[in-house]
């Protein structure tokens, strides 16, 4: 029988694993969003050096001068598909690990929404760039479901009963809002230096929900008077704080520009509370516990140098390339600096219209915490971190709508494939501890063992996103 | 930097013109002048600077802001000057950019060669100066056409251009298409000056499915099977789980070549593979950090065609890394890379000599000096390599190298010091009082390793399956030992230290008559290569006794006869091969062969005393028609990693170590076959040919292959061809036959298979380079059934009557090509296909692969010339299949030994791979 500890041990681990983002357990982190510039998504989002839309400035606030405009405006909507495969492990009757077997699949989709405008003016040789913007930065939404069957009569093709549902709901995205300055000094029509700062406050109001709830089935299979507990925990929490960027961007000629940008590292203050309920259930009292969140909330620095080319081909044709620095290991010690590349081209292939396509290879770190006991029997938190590279294809294109209005269209789909704790631990589901029987009333025979998995048998978690990135620019 | 000079159109007309405005030349501010507005002047300038120098005014017309009323107004105003490209290496590089994008797609197959052929690209060679064997190291050259222009020259003939080269007699149109481009007659088209090639590659390639099924092994000890013994199910226990691999990760490639001319060149490449974190990504708890310069190759050298002291004599010098390749490849021909069939005429060349090496071949390259000198007459080269290789070591159960003294005996270590072991007594001191001593490591082989991980993190790995294999006894329980209750092979990273030294000498009395004489030594000095006999070999390599009698087949001895170092009759530090090439041309055919022979236990220098492997190819070539037949021979114990000449398999293919990679004491032991180099040991004849009738039928290229594979004898026959009718020039329907017998020598013996594959394909060439095609496949196998599909899969149960079983399976693809212009390309293709226990093979741009059971796939690849001098590559594919496991899983218990009456169904269980690559060039 589990004991209370091996419970909340359980309810840790829900907790720890369900800090997500588009992905349940992309944790800690959060989802970076791509490039809100659907025309620098659909290049990969390179364009730290990016003159052709408004909201280039999004990247890097130099960009605004670079673009040599009066004015420009910008709204975007971006809308994520996200699939989730959970795997376990496969077995072989040589006792051989062969192949994984899926458990749970999740779709998903999200919508967002940002915007940005900015003006400038000229003089003399100088000139000056004012912008501002919203723009999500960090998604935390996510949702998942996985049903709990036993396997009764599935050597039949039976359909198996349903015993239990776990559901996590998760909400909320950081948002960024802020202004941005831009100063330049043209050498000649194609030699310039623009420097820039961008000032953003962030704020996000987060809700995160897991449940665990029996079927009627389940409920009919116990004698009256049985309670099969059900659990719930909803984790309600706000982010506040201020950001900086500095950006640069270099104009080397009509054929090569050279851009930089630098977020330091960010540390934002987390408040709210962390609510877990579990009825109570034979002789065990119920478990309800209020804590309350009061901590920083760390971001990474960020550091990304790029290059532009604007060659002479047969089509009009645009190459960008970008490297990125985040680092890491500013938050947490056993985490590395990781680096990420943006590349894509855009070639207008006929009558001006361009056809873009992108790659971009982006390294995330998984974070899985479990609690356990030191030496000396003290609790302690095991930080398990692992480094995961997220590739990406992009392509897109435009329509010029008017003469000044231009509406861009990018797609992206990324993959990434990795090992996680199970969500949900399986000896939650053993029945005997809450009827007090000596077998099961739930499962169909009595060899079944619901023991929790750890890191001996994994999660192998498959996530596909695709991304569609619409964006209207107005500019003068 | 662009360099471009501007004539007017009439010298008479200049003072008419000056007040013109000159399209091609004026400023931004001078555009603004012209009756137009800014945002017109700008797209004006803007389409000169970004897309091309205007060739007319009517070219105006392609802006979109200018119609034909602002053109007519312009008119009047402006002026196009004549543009001419004068800067040689932008106008070769256009002249040929077709090839070398389709070699630098190519890289991945040709191994290194393409950079060689990349550089005679863009600084060809003089026609009338090339040797012999300059020729034939071009793809698509012949002897026979080689000799056709060197007779010529001898003559004092001399080939003007390209027509006159097309006159050349006896030399073939295909000869002529594929030299053209690689050679110049009077002046080079670029003079010697500095030229930069830097390739990015990245590339995320799941693992080959030989490679897959290895790293999936786990560790189980023999004590499983005993109801009492609850083994744990632990994804850890396998490679794969231990290093979480999982993760998608990709390969990555780093190289930069500089040269001058072609006289000095240098170059530098770091190839990270798979699961290794590469050079921006390295961090130094990953496993995966090695001395950079040890994971990277370069090479710096000094060519030159026209020695002044020596009349018609060349010279190349190479330091760092570099290839040599001799005769047909059974001396020296050094790659880690193996693939069938390479005849070495067509396209499947080698390029013979010292040529400079940025391949992706790490096990068997060659580090430290060469130089070749040669003239027509006269050819000699002589290369020394120290490199430290990776190696199959013994291994003591902490992970430390079991080690040998002279005497043959393992000597191992405790606190009292070196000891070897005599029925079972220890013994510190030898017969003569002398203390025991051993300073070389007990080695079983050569091995090119999946994982790329270093000794310190496979030795954690192997500390934990080690805990596996050998669980401590619980009260009661009684365990049977087993063989080997530890680890006792495994790879270890740069073991063995080894300096090669070879030679290369040959004469040539007359043209296309040439004898050469290869040789190399290896010298192993901190080693001892030991490889068991045929009867010791399973003990040593299996884990557990019950398999050593179901495993003894005769291909084995594939294994046991590896060359060791030290055996019972005789103790050396080195390898030798030493060999003897030949060709010459009579008419229109080419005659050409090698004779190897490897020292073991006969004389050094006396020929037939010791394995040997020979080839003999000839070679006929007609207008419309080429013949090739060949004859090898290759002695089961010639085991030569240097040598990579024609085969049907890789060694080890169909060996232990591929058919029961799980019987092994470690899995990983099963890299000697997985990344194979090598030719199986084979005895055969094989003939090939290509025949176009004329416009309308052509026999595409059509093989028959009949050969025994010599470590046990099997004999199997192979034939393909293929015939394309085109009745349009813009249709072609093309039909293939294949066929494979296996074991044709006994029909009644359980190896005999039968393979028949018969393939439709409607293929259209569309206008702009476009092109469909529509392809479908059936084939059928016949052949006993797979041990492993037999119900239940235990071995000893395997009660079913070895009757034949046929399967069929069928594929179904479409592919298509489309060009948006001639800067940008897509290609992409889907298929779909089913197997049932046959696989299936495809073409992806330039690489092939291999699809088992059933699934579909699905790839697009971009090709984007950015400009003149970049070139990326942006591929995506998308591969997702079932395979046979979903089968046998039907018997599978994942929970517990006593659910054997519930089947489990796992039918959801699915191979999804994403596979993207992304390649830049940029050449300045």
């Amino acid at each position: 029988m589990l004991s209370n500890k091996s419970l909340i041990l359980i309810a840790l681990l829900v907790i720890a694993t369900s800090l997500g983002a588009f992905s349940i357990s992309d944790t800690y982190f959060g989802y970076r969003y791509p490039a809100f510039d659907a025309r620098s998504m659909a290049m990969g989002g390179a364009g730290v050096f990016n003159d052709m839309r408004p909201a280039a400035f999004l990247q890097n606030p130099a960009n605004i001068t670079v673009q040599k405009r009066f004015a420009g405006l910008h709204i975007a909507t971006m809308v994520n598909r996200a699939d989730d495969t959970r795997m376990i492990p496969l077995y072989n009757s040589f006792d051989n690990y062969i192949d994984d077997a899926v458990y749970a699949s999740n779709i998903n989709a999200f919508t967002q929404f940002a915007g940005a405008g900015f003006a400038t003016i000229g003089i003399s040789n100088f000139r000056f760039g004012l912008g501002a913007y919203q723009q999500p930065v960090l998604s935390f939404d996510g949702v998942y479901t996985e049903e709990i069957r036993n396997n009764r009569n599935t050597d039949d093709d039976g359909y198996p009963e349903k015993i239990a549902q776990n559901d996590i709901d998760n909400e909320g995205s950081l948002y960024k809002t802020g202004a941005a300055i831009s100063m330049a000094y043209a050498f000649s029509e194609y030699v310039d230096l623009n420097l820039g700062f961008d000032f953003g406050m962030m704020n996000a109001d987060i809700e995160q929900k897991t449940t665990i709830r029996w079927t009627d089935w389940s409920r009919q299979q116990v004698d009256d008077g049985v309670v099969l507990p059900e659990y719930t925990r909803i984790a309600d929490w706000d982010l506040e704080g201020e950001q900086l960027k500095f950006g640069a961007a270099f104009r080397l000629g009509p054929h090569f520009g050279l851009g930089w940008s630098y977020i330091p590292k960010t540390t934002l203050t987390r408040e709210g509370t962390d609510f877990t309920y579990r009825e109570a259930y034979r002789n065990t009292p119920a478990d309800s516990t209020w804590v309350s969140l009061d901590s920083d909330y760390d971001l990474p620095s960020e550091m990304r140098l790029g290059l532009t080319y604007y060659p002479r081909n047969i089509m009009r044709t645009v190459f960008s390339l970008d490297l990125e620095m985040v680092d890491y290991s500013q938050n947490m010690d056993f985490l590395d600096p990781v680096y990420n590349i943006y590349a894509g081209v855009e070639h207008h292939v006929v009558n001006s219209i361009p056809l873009r396509l992108g790659f971009q290879a982006v390294n995330s770190y998984h974070i899985d915490m479990e609690d356990s006991i030191d030496e000396e029997g003290n609790s302690i938190t095991l930080y398990s971190a692992n480094k995961i590279l997220n590739p990406m294809i992009t392509g897109g294109s435009s329509v010029q709508i008017a003469k000044n209005i231009v509406l861009d269209l990018g797609f992206g789909y990324a993959w990434r494939e990795y090992e996680a704790l199970d969500l949900f631990g399986d000896a939650y589901y053993n029945d005997k501890i809450y009827t007090g029987s000596s077998s099961y009333s739930l499962w169909p025979n009595q060899y079944i063992d619901l023991q929790n998995r750890g890191w001996e048998n994994p999660d192998k978690v498959k996530e596909n996103f695709i991304t569609l990135n619409a964006g209207l620019s107005f500019s003068w | 930097m662009k360099k471009f000079f501007l004539m007017l159109f009439a010298l008479g007309c200049i003072g008419f013109l000056a007040a013109k405005v000159d399209l091609n030349t004026a400023s931004l501010q001078e555009l603004m002048q012209l009756p137009i507005t800014e945002a017109q002047a700008r797209d004006i300038y803007e389409y000169r600077t970004f897309v091309k120098i205007f060739d007319s005014i009517y070219d105006l017309r392609e802006i979109p802001s200018i119609d034909q009323k602002t053109l007519d107004s312009l008119k009047p105003l402006v002026v196009v000057s004549i543009y001419t490209e004068t800067d040689e290496v932008s106008i070769r590089r256009q002249e040929i950019r077709d090839f070398l994008e389709r070699l630098d797609n190519n890289e991945g197959a040709s191994e290194g060669m393409a950079d060689v052929w990349q550089d005679y690209l863009m600084t060809p060679q003089n026609v009338n100066r090339m040797h012999f064997d300059d020729f034939i190291s071009l793809p698509n050259v012949s002897a026979i056409d080689a000799v056709s222009i060197l007779k010529r020259v001898a003559r004092g003939d001399t080939i003007s251009d390209t027509r006159d080269l097309r006159n050349t007699p006896g030399l073939s149109y295909y000869g002529y298409t594929n030299l053209r481009n690689y050679v110049y007659f009077s002046e080079p088209p670029v003079k010697n000056r500095i030229m930069f090639d830097a390739q990015v590659q990245y590339y995320t390639r799941p693992y080959e499915e030989g490679q897959y099924d290895m790293l999936h092994e786990a560790f189980v000890p023999k004590s499983f099977g005993n109801d009492w013994v609850t083994v744990p199910h632990d994804k850890r226990n396998s490679y794969w789980g231990y290093f979480n691999v999982d993760q998608v990760q990709p390969d990555m490639i780093l190289k930069l070549r500089m040269r001058y001319g072609n006289n000095i060149k240098a170059g530098f490449m770091n190839y990270s593979p798979k699961a290794n974190e590469g050079l921006l990504f390295s961090s130094e708890d990953s496993g995966t950090d090695r001395d950079m310069i040890t994971n990277s190759k370069y090479y710096a050298g000094y060519e030159n065609t026209n020695l002044p002291w020596l009349d018609n004599t060349a010279l190349k010098l190479y330091i760092g890394h570099y290839r040599a390749t001799y005769g047909e490849g059974l001396v020296m021909e050094n790659t880690d890379f193996y693939s069938a069939r390479k005849t070495g005429f067509g396209f499947s060349k080698r390029i013979m000599g010292i040529t400079p090496d940025l391949s992706r071949t790490q096990e068997y390259a060659l580090r430290g000096a060469a130089i070749e000198i040669k003239n027509p007459h006269f050819g000699a080269s002589f290369f020394v390599s120290d490199d430290k290789k990776d190696a199959l070591a013994y291994i003591n159960p902490d992970g430390s190298y079991v080690m040998r003294d002279d005497f043959g005996n393992d000597v191992f270590s405790d606190e009292t010091g070196q000891y070897y072991v005599e029925n079972n007594v220890r013994h510190y001191t030898y017969d003569d009082g002398s203390v025991v001593h051993a300073d070389k490591r007990k080695l079983f082989s050569y091995i090119n390793p999946t994982l790329p991980y270093d000794n310190e993190t496979m030795m954690e790995a192997e500390a934990v399956f080690n805990d596996v294999l050998n669980p401590t006894p619980g009260p009661g329980q009684n365990y049977t030992p087993f063989a080997m209750p530890y680890i006792n092979l495994a790879t270890r990273k740069d073991a063995m230290r080894e300096k090669l030294w070879g030679t290369h000498l040959q004469v040539s009395p007359i043209i296309g008559t040439h004898l050469g004489f290869t040789t190399y030594t290896a010298l192993y000095d901190n080693a001892h290569l030991i490889v068991p006999d045929f009867n010791q070999l399973l003990p040593t390599i299996i884990r557990d006794s019950y398999y050593y009698t179901k495993l003894q087949k005769a291909l084995n001895s594939e294994v046991s006869n590896m060359y060791s170092t030290q055996t019972d009759s005789y103790s050396r530090d080195y390898r030798r091969v030493i060999g003897f090439d030949a060709g010459t041309v009579l008419g229109n055919t080419s005659i050409q062969g090698e004779y190897a022979e490897l020292s073991v236990d006969g004389d050094d220098f006396k020929l037939g005393d010791d394995p040997k492997a020979y080839l003999v190819s000839a070679h006929t070539q007609f207008e419309n028609l080429y013949f090739i037949s060949m004859f090898r021979n290759y002695d089961v114990n010639f085991e030569n990693p240097y040598s990579n000449s024609f085969s049907e398999h890789e060694r080890f293919n169909d060996t232990i170590l591929e058919k029961n990679i799980y019987a092994l004491t470690n899995p990983t032991i099963s890299d000697i076959l997985q990344n194979s180099n090598q030719s199986q040991p084979e005895r055969g004849i094989y003939f090939e040919t290509r025949y176009k009738f004329n416009n309308y039928f052509t026999v595409g290229r059509s093989y028959l292959d009949l050969w025994e594979r010599l470590s046990d004898g099997r004999r199997s026959v192979r034939f393909q061809s293929e015939l394309e009718f085109r009745p349009l020039y813009q249709l072609g329907l093309r039909l293939r036959y294949k066929n494979q017998v296996n074991r044709y020598d006994d029909l009644a013996d359980r190896g005999v298979s039968k393979t028949n594959e018969y393939t439709l394909a409607v293929r259209t060439f569309l206008s702009n380079r476009d092109f469909l095609e529509l392809e479908y496949r059936y084939n059928t196998v016949l052949s006993p059934p797979y041990t492993s599909l037999t119900y239940p899969a235990e071995p000893g149960n395997n009660t079913m009557a070895a009757a034949m079983t046929l399967m069929t399976g069928d594929y179904i693809g479409v592919n298509y090509t489309h060009n948006f212009n001639s800067s940008l390309k897509m290609q992409g293709s889907f298929i779909y296909w089913y197997g049932h226990g046959i696989s299936h093979w495809d073409w992806e741009d330039m690489e092939i692969d291999f699809m088992g059971e059933k699934g579909a796939k699905a790839w697009v690849a971009f090709s984007s010339r950015i400009s003149n001098n970049m070139y990326m590559n942006l591929k995506f594919k998308n591969k997702t299949y079932q395979d046979k496991e979903l089968r046998i899983r039907q018997n599978n218990d994942p929970n517990h030994s006593n659910l054997t009456d519930q089947l489990t169904y796992f039918d959801r269980v699915e191979h999804s791979e994403n596979t993207i690559r992304l390649s830049l060039d940029y050449r300045f």
